[in-house]
């Protein structure tokens, strides 16, 4: 399918570059970690945010998802996993224990706002639509939005989405078809009330 | 009811998931299915719109603020810092006070531009430092060979432990070797006779 290749941007070369960098990170030369951080920030801050609804929370999870995937760059299989999916899966894990801290902190966080205030900078030259659907992601229930984002923005498959979230594929699919119903149904709602 | 699953079929084939029997199946169902054919449409304007949008960018110094946390030299906070703009001018102002007491001749005197060498060598290993403590030991090197009027040929000499620190940082042994062996050739050039004609 045309649309699902444009979302998949992960050619052989880039796995390999990868590859490279992560091998100079592991023979000692700390700075390579550099570039793997300016290819993957992006994101695993766009994940991060999609699960956290808060720009500094996502930026400080973010943050600690590379310290973590610097630390345990050597436990990474790559012949198990791919080096993405492996990254997006240490990110998963820090934003559902961050949000389980939040909820026993402070439990009236469970209707925080969700992007709908405070556009990020590069979103406000965006057309309107683009604020609507970004919105309109970000209201969905949470195990509804996070299989949505790593599908279309992080360019994930099915499969690796399981790897993800550590749910069976039919689960996958049934949120993904859930989540996409309950997106057509908010965006048509909010077309036609603009109107 | 019957179009539901082919509902969840249209997004799986749109996904690029859908195997081969039930994708021929749908594209059947498709063309008789008005409403089934609606929701592909719609389905695919949704597609577009999601995959039009772009990924959101963390905070200009994101990858800084990464490798400062994960202690990366290129990195280091403030405090190292200091700590290397203090050692490096104790490092010079040592080679420069040998330099200017530096003994003409006897035993001693290939001890100290062997010195200054290996310190220069060892400021280059120094990852971070700043080229301008590098340059000054380098012109230092350089000034005191030509106070001593010795031959170029003892350049050479210099790329074997430049080379071997390099590619065997651990090599300690070779490298002491190789200190030893500039330094018994520098007195040996320093001796007396070969330096006053």
């Amino acid at each position: 399918m045309g649309l699902r290749q444009a979302a998949e941007e992960n050619p052989t070369g880039k796995i390999k570059e990868d590859e490279k960098l992560i091998q100079e990170v592991l023979s000692g030369n700390a700075d390579a970690f550099a570039p793997i951080v300016d290819r993957y920030k992006a994101r695993v801050f766009t994940l991060a945010y999609s699960m956290l609804s808060c720009r500094e929370e996502a930026e400080d999870v973010s943050q600690e998802a590379f310290v973590k995937i610097y630390k345990s760059l050597k436990t990474y299989d790559a012949g198990r996993t791919k080096f993405s999916t492996w990254i997006y899966r240490i990110t998963y894990n820090l934003c559902v224990d961050h949000l389980r801290k939040r909820k026993k902190t402070a439990p009236l966080d469970e209707n925080m706002p969700a992007a709908s205030s405070k556009a990020p900078e590069e979103l406000i030259a965006a057309a309107d639509r683009d604020r609507l659907i970004r919105e309109a992601v970000q209201n969905l229930p949470e195990e509804y939005r996070v299989p949505l984002v790593l599908f279309h923005f992080q360019g994930l498959s099915y499969r690796e989405i399981c790897v993800v979230l550590k749910v069976p594929l039919s689960i996958v699919k049934n949120r993904l078809f859930r989540a996409r119903k309950m997106l057509k149904e908010k965006l048509s709602g909010g077309e036609s009330g603009e109107m | 009811m019957k179009c539901d699953v082919y509902e969840e079929n249209i997004m799986e084939y749109l996904d690029g998931e859908l195997n081969a029997v039930k994708k021929t199946e749908t594209e059947q169902h498709l063309k008789k299915c008005a409403h089934c054919s609606e929701f592909l449409s719609a389905m695919q304007q949704q597609y577009e719109m999601l995959s039009a949008l772009l990924l959101l960018s963390p905070g200009q110094d994101f990858t800084q603020k990464v490798m400062s946390n994960i202690g990366s030299k290129k990195a280091d906070d403030g405090t190292t810092d200091i700590t290397k703009m203090q050692i490096m001018p104790a490092i010079i102002l040592v080679a420069a006070v040998l330099a200017l007491c530096i003994p003409k001749s006897g035993h001693l005197a290939g001890v100290v531009p062997a010195a200054i060498n290996f310190a220069a060598w060892f400021a280059v290993m120094i990852k971070g430092l700043s080229g301008i403590f590098n340059a000054v030991l380098w012109m230092m090197d350089f000034a005191v060979k030509m106070l001593l009027d010795l031959q170029p040929s003892m350049y050479f000499l210099e790329t074997i432990p430049g080379v071997l620190l390099n590619k065997y940082p651990a090599g300690a042994a070779l490298i002491a070797a190789a200190f030893l062996l500039e330094c018994f050739l520098w007195g040996k050039l320093l001796s007396p006779g070969k330096i006053e004609q």
